[in-house]
């Protein structure tokens, strides 16, 4: 999951960035509104996390003109005021929710992961392809009721096929939305990290979920019910 | 039934007795009844002399109409005169004398002896009787008589005397007069304390309203306003009031927002320490990662610290606290402390820190404070220096009955728009125009409060100083301060 974070203290940026990316997600970070709303045009982020002091552009001008731009990636606005008008202005200038310094870490992953569960059917939160089922709170996967251990990144890879099943995961798309710009990888470490979660996941399995599309991608199948 | 707090009759009396409104009234009617027995004193007095000449002139024209009957009597040469009934009353007393005292004929209820002692006693009395005098007599049933002796001529050209008396009564009048007088007086009064009641009422309505209105307004909601539309004294009153609940609410909410802006300030590094240390305990780490942590938990308590500092400062200041030394001070001296203080900060920050010329110069004023000042500035200079060679210099100098310090820096410059707000209280210049965002800040230094330059006002301004600023983007900007030279 790709991350931009738009937040013009330095520090609490990197700070941020360092929590989020130990947790999978590839952060990118913006130091004000202008280069925050430029960076939030990019449809390949999976969600916003947008300060409201910014400078040069303040976050609820940044969240209107994203929205106005059509921009539907969820928001999340970090407010240092708890004044009732500012988290309404945030709401209705676009934001998904809001958050308010000084906030919990826990609380801080606990609505990214509910920002994500928005556009998903589930909504207890666990993603669920045939008997894979991957808890995104407790960061932990099951195949047929065995836990398996993923490294952050194999479990950032498989959350993304399993939130989008059955659909084409080209390689593209997986280097955008799992790696941050500052990251340059190598063009196969996509496939590497594939033929990973199949050692671990299908290979104990009798039924097999990843589907490899020659020249396209990858596809995670969801097994026709018998 | 609830019980409701009510005024005792007793209490409502009381708090009416007390009120302005009753004393106004009572004053007003005071005055005025002094007023009314003055007026009615004085009418009284010229209107029962006015009665008694009355009475005077009409005994007089009696005794005319009078003696024209005797008169014509006599020159007929009647002896005996009788008078018709009817020109004379019961009370009235006639008598006629001859020349040698006989009386010739009396009527009335007085005897004719004792007409003529009381006549002759009363003319001897009063050395200017004479022709024409008349005497006045107070009977025994206190009927006020006067006696007018009158010679008349009979035929045989004898002088003969009429007496007349009648009685003197302005007194049915005089006290109908003051009956009138009472009852008017008394009447007036009653309208007036009636009128009075309903003037002071009505005048003192704005009054009411304006106890109203602040009994409603609370230390929180100050944004209540009388709006009183009199063009008098109350309405200038309830104007004053509104303006000094303008002042008030105004200084509430400065408060409040410092109040806020501090809490905002503290809420980024309460965040990023919250942040650092929930990361470094979830699982184990290097030391050298917990060395990182911790060195960014200390520079969010530095910066915490200093935030703190700045705002006891200026609470104290605020409240009007800081007690102000005025000793003379060698100003260069206190650049060159400051400076020495300071190089390691610039060194770290990569700037070089220089004195400039710094003769010797004198100001009146309070040394912790003035450092203070002087830190502010230079640390304000050297965390905002940029560009190739980062320089930061401060010199002194007088000139025309000044005493000047200057603090430069080569920095990116102040854009105009931010100059008026500079020293406002957490102002700070937006970084997007003026600094370069890529440029990388240390995590682990402290960056600045927000209020460096608000106390660096304070300070100037409580030692009658001035604080000038010249910047230009690109180049640098110089903030002078100047003190009158003692």
């Amino acid at each position: 999951m790709r991350v931009l974070l738009i937040e013009d203290n330095r520090r609490l940026s990197d700070s941020l960035r360092i929590t989020l990316e130990e947790d999978g997600y590839a952060v990118d970070a913006a130091y004000d509104g202008i280069d925050g709303e430029e960076m939030g045009l990019i449809p390949s982020y999976d969600i916003i996390i947008l300060d409201i002091m910014l400078p040069g552009k303040n976050g609820f001008e940044v969240c209107r003109e994203l929205r106005d731009r059509r921009i539907s990636t969820p928001i999340l606005m970090l407010t240092a005021r708890d004044a009732l008008d500012d988290r309404v202005l945030g709401l209705d200038s676009g934001a998904d929710d809001y958050l308010v310094k000084p906030f919990e870490v826990e609380e801080l992953r606990a609505r990214i992961r509910a920002l994500f569960r928005r556009d998903s059917t589930s909504k207890s939160g666990l993603l669920q392809v045939a008997d894979l089922i991957l808890d995104p709170a407790a960061h932990t996967v099951q195949r047929a009721g065995k836990p398996i251990q993923l490294t952050a990144k194999e479990f950032s890879l498989l959350e993304y096929f399993m939130r989008h099943p059955n659909h084409l995961v080209t390689r593209e798309k997986v280097e955008e939305h799992l790696w941050s710009y500052d990251h340059v990888i190598a063009s196969n470490v996509v496939d590497v990290y594939v033929r990973r979660l199949r050692t671990k996941i299908d290979d104990p399995s009798d039924i097999k979920l990843f589907e490899t599309l020659r020249g396209a991608g990858y596809r995670l199948r969801v097994p026709e019910k018998p | 039934m609830t019980k409701k707090i009510d005024a005792t009759p007793k209490e409502h009396i009381g708090s009416l007795l007390h009120s302005v409104r009753f004393r106004l009234v009572l004053w007003f009617t005071v005055i005025l009844a002094i007023i009314l027995f003055a007026f009615s004193a004085f009418l009284f007095y010229t209107q029962s002399r006015n009665l008694q000449a009355e009475a005077v002139h009409e005994l007089d024209r009696r005794v005319t109409s009078l003696l024209e009957f005797v008169q014509s009597a006599l020159s007929q040469g009647i002896g005996q005169i009788s008078l018709p009934h009817g020109l004379l009353r019961d009370t009235d007393v006639f008598i006629l004398v001859s020349p040698d005292g006989q009386v010739l004929a009396s009527q009335g209820p007085i005897p004719a002896q004792q007409v003529l002692q009381l006549v002759s006693a009363g003319l001897q009395s009063n050395p200017r009787a004479g022709e024409g005098s008349v005497v006045y007599w107070t009977s025994t049933s206190s009927q006020n008589y006067l006696f007018i002796p009158t010679q008349v001529h009979n035929q045989m050209g004898m002088d003969l005397v009429v007496i007349f008396g009648g009685i003197l009564d302005p007194g049915a009048l005089v006290n109908r007069f003051l009956f009138t007088l009472i009852i008017g007086s008394l009447l007036t009064l009653l309208i007036a304390v009636i009128g009075g009641f309903w003037l002071a009422d009505r005048a003192m309505r704005p009054v009411k309203t304006i106890t109203q209105a602040a009994r409603a307004i609370s230390e929180t909601d100050l944004s209540l306003r009388l709006n009183l539309k009199n063009k008098d004294e109350l309405g200038e009153l309830a104007n004053t009031f509104d303006a000094m609940l303008a002042r008030l609410q105004a200084a509430f909410e400065r408060q409040r927002q410092f109040v806020a802006d501090a809490s905002h300030e503290l809420r980024t590094p309460l965040t990023i320490v919250n942040l650092e240390t929930s990361r470094a305990l979830e699982t184990h780490r290097s030391q050298p990662e917990y060395q990182h942590a911790l060195k960014i938990i200390r520079a969010e308590n530095d910066f915490m610290t200093s935030l703190v500092n700045d705002l006891l400062v200026l609470a104290r200041m605020d409240a009007g606290q800081t007690a102000m030394e005025k000793n003379p001070l060698d100003l260069s001296d206190l650049v060159v402390d400051t400076i020495e203080r300071l190089t390691p900060l610039a060194v770290r920050n990569g700037v070089t820190l220089q004195a400039g010329n710094l003769p010797e110069t004198y100001i009146l004023g309070d040394r912790q404070y003035l450092l203070q000042m002087l830190s502010n500035l230079v640390e304000n200079a050297i965390k905002y220096t940029t560009g190739e060679k980062k320089l930061v210099s401060a010199e002194t100098g007088s000139a025309d009955g000044t005493t000047w310090v200057r603090v430069s820096d080569t920095g990116p410059g102040i854009a105009s728009e931010d100059i008026p707000h500079l020293f406002d209280r957490f102002y700070r210049v937006d970084k997007a125009r003026t600094r370069d965002t890529e440029s990388e800040d240390d995590p682990t230094l402290p960056s600045g409060s927000g209020l460096g330059l608000s106390i660096v006002q304070w300070i100037v301004q409580a030692h009658g100083g001035e604080i000038h600023l010249e910047s230009t983007l690109g180049i640098g900007s110089t903030f002078e301060v100047r003190f009158k030279t003692p």
